[in-house]
């Protein structure tokens, strides 16, 4: 373990010296539903208190533990505030200055260039920290010749695609319209711990006599409020869906004059889900035929109606599809466009700054011509980089993620990192990722850099002003890419327009540049609080206009066949890793390790930080009491998780209520920590999106034995 | 209007924001809250419901805590009620921890002092909600006048008292249909798999943390025994052993207070508390001894009255333990202070009604308990009870039987071993009622029947 010699009481003080006392307005910009606007309590440039900004209306009842823990995060004694260089052939890292480790990271990059050409330097980038000056970094590495970059995304692409091609644009209502919903499907969403704001509104939709079901193999938080848990084997949500379809269509459940008006493909979706019987499906999914008449009959009785669907059921290799027959049935219903009703995935109706809402930011072609070599699948992140030739991979940049333990296939992930010339991470911790880096840079926190940040529940835009000086030796990414390009010989006005110069004044006049393209958005209004992004709706199309192809909602797409080599209609078909399973020697059945988020931690990141460890023991490995008594295993065993791909051990506990089958442990465990679940996951693709469909993910469960 | 908290039962997730509200508003450790959350069924029993208590102090309008403090360091706010604790006035002995059946005062190790919930009464005067109300992402915590707020005083697994919380639920609304689970092929039923899974939490009072009480308290219970012995002349007492031994003892017993300096403060509320009775009584015992021992000393007649003050303070320390006997019977342990000191004294007088009456008393106490105590509850290894039953009663029966006349020195300290083990199961077998361990016995209740 690498020592930080740093001491926490005079980083606090010299922290202090710094800044100013007072009240002030931010938001929080991690990956996250929520997106909270918060009211930070300075005092003496420490933050002594964190409150929830009450202006924000979907995240203004609180602020959850992760983002209270900032208090601690920012000041933390593990923080890294000065770059770090490794010492040559060892773990150890030792702290050098700036100019040390720029004169380092351009030689390499030279020599790469040089030697490789440009494209042989790597520039990954996670979802690590939200904001508009996250652009800048790929307007360095244009300026600096080009380089490869990813393709795909490990969190929501299957969704967003299915979503797209289905609903034609990804919104929905906003976050507080839930109360006017009297039927809500939590469908493999736990918002308890990812979401937690959204527990108000279901509770207050309840409280109106709303009923909630829940679909999850686990029995969690937020299953614990519904009236029906559905427990279905992973991967088989499509055929649930089909069968709850069949049976609305038969029973006259569907919105007749709606289907006719606004769904292209009606006739051929209906043909489809006819075959999916209750029986048969109950069969697939491994449930009661009786769940599935009751959700139906829910279903066909209950407007308006709101499916909230989560992100880790799309990470299968069947997942696009999958989505798709989600979202029928909440269009057969006659749901979409109205008051308390919908398809809740994601709403990027905030999503302004940039053109994400161009599917081809999400799933860019391959131009093989341009500076930027767009080539590596998110996926198959290590396998890739591996295979990377034309030049093949020299040098690797990290920023505003831990590929290690996130990214599928850890030993994939290792032995590419391992295998390349020169990596640069720039965090605030030394993760698994900055461990393998050869120079570590140290990252600002969200308090010391002003930002735009959007969301993607709720609808507000924010302006994230700067409210701490950063530690004398932390610099923005924006400084560090300036600083650097210097140091290559770009000029300082080849980097005009693309990054901002260090004063707040060229920073400002930078993100200006930004909202201009936006009407009735101004730093000066934004100054005054979360806004909401000046189009959005409250009530996601209410005027009934798709833009999808047909201008229709589209059970059928021709451009899901044409793009994605899927059926136009979403059938159901199984996920790879769940084809019927074989029962080893012993009668045993592999068993399907879900590796869902838990409430103290956004992946990787606020799990080592004391406020959150001290209340919330390690991540157990949740089993059924039949899986684990056939496998010796009690509460408290210590138990290896393994496959072909990688094992690693945890401690584990008997869940009474998880599915059979089944076994769960919180991802973003550390790999020094033990339990890096991404050790057993495979680098694949979902059938659309160029997602990640590491959920697909078949291990065996036993005991360690010391 | 009694202000404090209300929880709403079906919007708590259980996310512990509230508690790291607390812990930052409060300055405190990172590690330490004055609020705390107990998960009913976290192992998710398929049929029983799954729920958080968020418990901080419940500013009880009959709190122990505050009547039993023998330093006075706690009082009541006139403006919002709230029960708050003045860690200059603490002397760190825990015993407010001893009384609440809530967890409440919290202590701080580095400053020696209990510290607790105040409603975060900086806030109040702000017109702001207490930090953890103002945070709770679910608006499942509110503030405000209990008395109007609806809602139940208690659910299952809250622990149960008499001294009126200021705290209202929301209870769960209607019933959950529990999910569906493959029926069990194991031998073993899921029932007692889940009874082996739901175990009580680590005592919060061991003999390990507290032998030097265990000391303490059975040589206050055998000092006034031998005195008594030594005032009828049946045994010798040298007067600097005795009170060599007593002073050992009030050494022993300030050991674990967390500001020792402040010792004397636990004299100040002998008006409601246990604790200053006894301290006091045990100082006029002791005092009265140095006094009257001394060659000089009046009259051999004015020595029967340490008897009393001995009395009293055996009669003070067995009241100490009410809030944290739950071993059956409640109300008297077989290894209390009073019985025992009695029956040392029966043995060392010789007195045959006496000690019979006492002993039989003890011994019907001590197999009664062993007998209620196998439900899972009962941590003491069978091997300390045949040492107890073997030392402390059998083999001085067998001496008394050997030689009827007089029971010597042999059967005496056989007795006191056997005492001394009976002690020792005592604080094995006390603890502090605590919202987590009431979850946890309600829950296998529910779950055995």
């Amino acid at each position: 373990m690498p020592v930080l010699p740093d001491d926490r009481k005079k980083r606090r003080a010299e922290a202090c010296e710094s800044a100013s006392s007072g009240v002030r307005s931010t938001v929080c910009p991690r990956n996250c539903y929520s997106t909270c606007s918060l009211l930070v309590t300075v005092d003496r440039g420490c933050i002594t208190g964190i409150e929830p900004d009450r202006r924000n209306r979907a995240t203004g009842e609180g602020v959850c533990l992760k983002g209270l823990s900032y208090v601690e995060r920012i000041v933390s004694p593990d923080r890294i505030v000065f770059p770090l260089k490794r010492r040559p052939g060892t773990d150890e890292f030792e702290r050098i200055t700036w100019d040390d480790a720029l004169d380092t990271i351009a030689e390499n990059l030279l020599q790469a260039r040089n030697d490789h050409g440009p494209q042989s330097v790597l520039y990954y980038t996670g979802s690590g920290t939200k904001g508009v000056l996250n652009a800048v970094g790929l307007d360095f590495w244009r300026l600096f010749g080009g380089c490869t970059t990813t393709y795909g995304d490990l969190c929501w692409p299957a969704g967003l695609e299915a979503t797209r091609l289905t609903l034609g644009e990804n919104k929905h209502n906003v976050p507080w319209d839930l109360v006017n919903a009297r039927l809500i499907l939590l469908w493999g969403k736990n918002p308890a711990e990812t979401n937690v704001h959204q527990m108000r509104f279901i509770d207050q939709a309840m409280e109106e006599g709303a009923r909630l079901v829940a679909i999850d193999p686990r029995r969690t938080e937020s299953s614990e409020r519904a009236e029906l848990l559905i427990q279905p084997r992973p991967g088989t949500d499509g055929a649930l869906a089909l069968a709850a379809a069949r049976l609305l269509i038969r029973n006259d459940g569907i919105d007749r004059p709606f289907v006719e008006k606004h769904l292209l493909g009606f006739d051929a979706f209906a043909g489809m889900a006819d075959s999916f019987t209750p029986e048969e499906a109950a069969s697939i999914c491994g449930i009661p035929a009786g769940s599935i008449h009751r959700l139906a009959e829910l279903l066909g009785t209950i407007r308006p109606a709101t499916l909230c669907a989560g992100f880790g059921m799309q990470r299968y290799t069947n997942s696009g599809q999958t989505m798709r027959a989600l979202i029928a049935l909440m269009a057969l219903t006659g749901n979409i466009g109205r008051p308390g009703g919908g398809w809740q995935f994601a709403n990027l109706q905030s999503h302004i700054f940039s053109s994400p809402r161009d599917p081809l930011a999400f799933y860019p072609p391959e131009r093989p011509g341009g500076p930027v070599r767009i080539s590596i699948s998110t996926a198959r992140l290590g396998k890739e980089i591996l295979a990377a030739a034309d030049p093949p991979i020299k040098a690797i940049w990290v920023e505003r993620g831990n590929p290690v333990t996130q990214n599928p296939d850890t030993n994939s992930v290792l032995e590419a990192f391992r295998s390349v010339d020169f990596r640069v991470v720039v965090d605030q911790f030394l993760t698994d990722t900055a461990r393998e880096a050869d120079i570590v840079l140290p990252a600002k926190t969200f308090l010391e850099q002003t930002d735009l940040i959007n969301a993607y529940w709720h609808p507000y835009i924010h302006l994230k002003r700067k409210i701490l000086d950063p530690p004398p030796e932390v610099k923005p990414e924006t400084e560090i890419y300036r600083l650097l390009a210097l140091r290559l010989g770009i000029g300082e006005e080849e980097m005009l327009g693309r990054i901002p110069g260090p004063s707040e004044e060229e920073l400002e006049s930078f993100l200006e540049q930004k909202l201009k393209q936006i009407p009735g958005a101004t730093l000066e209004k934004l100054e005054q609080g979360p806004l909401p992004a000046p189009a959005a709706e409250e009530v996601a199309f209410s005027d009934y206009r798709f833009p999808t192809p047909s201008g229709r909602i589209e059970l059928l797409s021709k451009e899901a066949a044409d793009r994605w080599a899927v059926d136009p209609l979403p059938l159901f078909s199984e996920p790879e890793e769940a084809l019927p399973q074989v029962a080893d020697k012993d009668g045993m059945q592999p068993l399907h390790l879900l590796t869902p988020n838990r409430k103290e931690t956004i992946h990787s990141q606020f799990g080592n930080l004391r406020l959150i460890r001290a209340r919330n023991p390690e991540p157990h490995l949740l089993i059924n009491p039949d899986d684990a008594v056939r496998r010796g295993i009690g509460t408290g065993d210590r138990v290896i998780v393994l496959n072909n791909r990688g094992s690693f051990e945890a401690d584990a506990r008997l869940d009474f209520s998880i599915r059979k089958g089944c076994v769960s442990i919180a991802n973003g465990l550390w790999i020094p920590e033990g339990s890096a679940v991404n050790f057993c996951s495979l680098g694949r693709e979902t059938d659309m999106g160029h997602g990640a469909a590491f959920h697909d993910n078949l291990v065996e469960v036993k005991r360690a034995f010391s | 209007m009694r202000l404090g908290f209300v929880l709403d039962l079906n919007r708590c997730t259980g996310c512990r924001a509230c508690c790291l509200a607390c812990s930052i508003e409060n300055r405190l450790d990172p590690e330490m809250s004055w609020r705390q959350v107990s998960t009913f069924n976290g192992q998710r029993h398929p049929e029983q419901p799954l729920y958080h208590l968020s418990l901080a102090c419940n500013h009880c309008a009959d709190a122990p805590c505050l009547k039993q403090c023998p330093a006075r360091a706690l009082s009541r706010s006139e403006t919002t009620g709230a029960v708050l604790l003045d860690s200059d006035r603490c002397i760190g002995c825990r015993y407010c921890s001893w009384t609440c059946p809530y967890d409440a005062p919290r202590f701080d190790e580095a400053a020696g002092v209990m510290t607790k919930c105040t409603f975060c009464s900086a806030r109040l005067d702000e017109n702001r909600d207490p930090a953890c109300v103002a945070t709770c992402p679910t608006g499942a915590l509110t503030y405000g006048a209990v008395d109007q707020a609806g809602g139940v005083a208690a659910v299952p697994g809250f622990p149960e008292s008499s001294f009126e919380p200021s705290l209202r639920f929301k209870p769960l609304r209607g019933e959950r249909n529990p999910p569906e689970i493959a029926p069990n092929p194991v031998s073993r039923t899921l029932d007692e798999l889940f009874l082996a899974d739901c175990v009580l939490p680590d005592p919060a009072i061991t003999l390990r943390s507290e032998w030097p009480l265990t000391l303490f308290t059975l040589c206050a219970a055998l000092l006034p025994a031998w005195f008594a012995a030594y005032l009828v002349e049946s045994a010798p007492l040298d007067p600097a052993a005795f009170l060599g031994a007593g002073l050992a003892a009030v050494a022993l017993s300030s050991i674990h207070l967390g500001r020792k300096s402040r010792a004397a403060r636990a004299a100040l509320n002998l008006g409601s508390s246990w604790l200053s009775r006894e301290i006091v009584f045990f100082a006029l015992f002791l005092g009265l001894a140095a006094v009257l021992l001394l060659p000089a000393a009046p009259g051999f007649a004015a020595r029967w009255l340490l008897l009393p003050a001995g009395l009293a303070t055996l009669v003070a320390i067995d009241r100490i333990y009410d809030p944290v006997r739950i071993a059956a019977p409640r109300w008297l342990h077989s290894a209390d202070t009073l019985p025992t000191g009695l029956f040392a004294a029966g043995v060392l007088l010789g007195a045959q009604p006496l000690f019979i009456s006492l002993g039989l008393l003890k011994l019907i106490l001590y197999v009664w308990r062993k007998l209620a105590s196998t439900s899972g509850t009962t941590r003491i290894p069978p091997v300390f009870s045949a040492a107890r039953l073997g030392i402390g009663f059998a083999l001085p029966l067998i001496l008394w039987l050997a030689d009827p006349q007089g029971l010597g020195p042999a059967a005496a300290l056989s007795v006191c071993l056997g005492e001394l083990i009976d002690r020792c199961e005592f604080y094995r077998e006390i603890d502090r009622e605590t919202p987590a361990r009431s979850m946890i016995l309600e829950l296998r209740r529910r779950v055995e029947r």
